[in-house]
């Protein structure tokens, strides 16, 4: 996922459109509930805009969006409103986002985990991000991280009977 | 799995084109707002800039600061702990029978394309910042025998090398006067791996836990072939992971180690007790009082999440956790609440074998301290563990250094200056490896 700089800091479309899986598949990853994460996609960029921030680098940006995205999931997660209610969807199974149903079942895997070793999977696969970054996005120790990554992976691998031997 | 594409999965990660569609609207409505009050604004914009500008000579002279304890005075060190927890002794860790590892053991997992050496004791206790050994009863060690290794982990896809010390892995084989054990020790940005003491895949559960700035994850499995282990991990403030591998359950030592964290973990972290147990010896493990309240402990937990939400508490919850002696879960109470119908919602969701006690501040409120001085802790860029100490009902701060902006931060988080404890200057150094390091300049 090489990425090229933004013209200047970056129109909302084109950031939005560099940024959107990112941030939704993060919230997915997160919440597990597509609707959820479509809420919280929208928030993200509404306070993006709205902060009227700057960054060093694309990597600094894309750290922010994370970081905003997980604070958001846990406002969600936490809010009153939401522990007070039912969503409609609960006890319906969400449809699955991918097109491949080995990609579906990868995807089924990975959100069973514990969040403890999810999101790190999550982030390291799919948004290929570094250990420490990772440590930076989810306010964790590199050393923390690696260990969640090594169980995760030994999880993976067992939801996926040996299959899962990606490194 | 070999040919799963993560990059193509991620790009189907699309939000609803509702979704969007909203967003393109709700912006477009805010930059309306936004275009047409300008000069509100603008406004806005001189009073924060002249506030900037104010700030520094105001938070100087004005803005009250947080108290801050020194790392050698202040604080709970894990003795202490240990201590308050109903025993006087630290158990000393992990006698067992074993070998040394093999040189290959340590090359052929980490340190392919790096440099190996042999390890002397003063790498160890260099890495180890100090702190690790004291508290464990390191007096009497006589050898110890291993194998450091550096460079990137064999089958690193990119071939940067990085700083030093994220591409550190060490075995270690140590005897003392009182037995045998191996360690490993992983730093930044190396995966010291379970593989490496056997550990199958299947292991039943563990636990995390904090325990004097240090996160402490303690587990119990069993071997395809029915041998029991347990381990025992640090990660250190240094970064450093530290894994002990913990034999068979042949030892009172290794047995009273691994019930003490299997208690802290169980309050901590929800665990399930019964996973961790070492099968047919509870009875001489000296943790049957952990086991005694930890059930009611998570009967409670996940009347908890029933009621409220996962990882939600009432506000009347002040915390929980077992007590030592008679082993029986306490739960307190924040003040303020009519006790008595508590008392009975507690007891109807955990069993009668429940004491009570009152705290000011409920749990719901320490976690949301916690989660701010996590957050604002990013900015600072300075080592740092938080935890929330129930017993002492308050979170727990420990950092190298802290700065006036800071302690001005938690003084407003915290006014009454009783429900955050920040200590300072805690942190183990590791500085002293760096100058054994072969090829450093």
């Amino acid at each position: 996922m090489e990425q090229q700089p933004l013209p200047g800091s970056g129109s909302m479309a084109e950031v939005i459109d560099r940024y959107q899986t990112t941030v939704y598949g993060l919230a997915l990853a997160r919440l597990g509930s597509p609707a959820d994460a479509d809420d919280v996609f929208q928030e993200v960029f509404l306070a993006y805009f709205q902060s009227g921030k700057t960054f060093r680098d694309e990597e600094h940006r894309k750290a922010w969006l994370l970081r905003t995205t997980l604070n958001l999931c846990r406002r969600l997660t936490h809010s009153s409103w939401r522990r007070r209610t039912v969503p409609l969807e609960e006890g319906q199974v969400s449809p699955l986002p991918f097109r491949e149903p080995e990609e579906n079942r990868v995807w089924q895997a990975l959100t069973s985990l514990e969040e403890n070793y999810r999101l790190p999977l999550y982030l390291f696969y799919f948004q290929e991000l570094s250990t420490q970054e990772i440590a930076h996005v989810l306010s964790l120790r590199p050393g923390t991280v690696r260990m969640r990554l090594s169980r995760g992976r030994e999880q993976l691998r067992a939801l996926l009977k040996g299959e899962f031997d990606h490194e | 799995m070999n040919n799963v594409d993560f990059t193509a999965m991620q790009r189907q990660l699309t939000p609803s084109s509702q979704a969007r569609a909203a967003l393109e609207a709700r912006l477009a409505s805010a930059a309306s707002r936004r275009r047409s009050s300008r000069w509100k604004y603008g406004l806005l914009a001189a009073c924060i800039a002249l506030a900037l500008c104010a700030a520094p000579l105001v938070r100087q002279y004005v803005a009250p600061q947080h108290a801050v304890q020194s790392g050698t005075q202040g604080g709970i060190s894990y003795e202490e702990y240990a201590a308050q927890e109903g025993t006087l002794t630290l158990p000393k860790l992990n006698i067992w029978d074993t070998q040394p590892p093999s040189e290959s053991s340590a090359n052929s997992y980490a340190a392919g394309e790096g440099v190996n050496r042999d390890a002397v004791q003063s790498d160890l206790e260099a890495l180890l910042g100090g702190s690790v050994p004291g508290m464990l009863d390191w007096e009497g060690l006589s050898d110890l025998w291993g194998y450091l290794a550096f460079g990137p982990p064999k089958g690193a896809k990119e071939a940067v090398q990085p700083p030093l010390d994220e591409l550190f892995y060490g075995h270690f084989y140590a005897s003392c006067d009182w037995g045998k054990f191996t360690l490993m020790v992983g730093g930044l940005g190396t995966t010291v791996s379970p593989d490496v003491i056997g550990r199958p895949e299947d292991y039943p559960g563990d636990a995390l836990t904090v325990i004097d700035g240090v996160e402490v994850r303690a587990a119990r499995f069993t071997d395809a072939d029915g041998t029991s282990y347990g381990e025992v991990s640090f990660t250190m403030k240094s970064g450093y992971s530290v894994f002990y591998s913990v034999n068979a359950p042949s030892s009172q030592q290794t047995e009273e180690l691994l019930a003490r964290l299997v208690q802290l973990a169980v309050v901590e972290e929800k665990l399930d007790p019964q996973a961790l147990t070492p099968e047919g010896t509870s009875s001489n493990t000296g943790d049957a009082p952990a086991q005694d309240g930890a059930l009611p402990y998570e009967d409670l937990m996940a009347y908890f999440s029933a009621q409220y939400g996962p990882d939600c508490y009432p506000d009347w919850f002040a915390g929980a956790w077992l007590d030592s002696v008679s082993g029986n879960l306490v739960v307190a109470l924040a003040e303020g609440y009519d006790a008595a119908p508590l008392e009975q919602e507690v007891r109807e969701a955990a069993g009668d074998a429940v004491t009570f006690s009152t705290a000011r501040y409920s749990y719901a409120h320490l976690l949301s301290l916690q989660d701010q001085i996590d957050r604002r802790m990013q900015e600072e860029g300075t080592a740092y563990a938080s935890w929330v100490d129930v017993m002492e009902n308050r979170v727990r701060l420990e950092l190298d250094a802290s700065s006036s902006d800071l302690l001005a931060f938690l003084a407003r988080l915290d006014p009454a200056g009783d429900a955050v404890q920040v200590t300072e200057g805690s942190a183990p150094t590791t500085d002293a490896c760096y100058d054994t390091l072969p090829g450093a300049d």
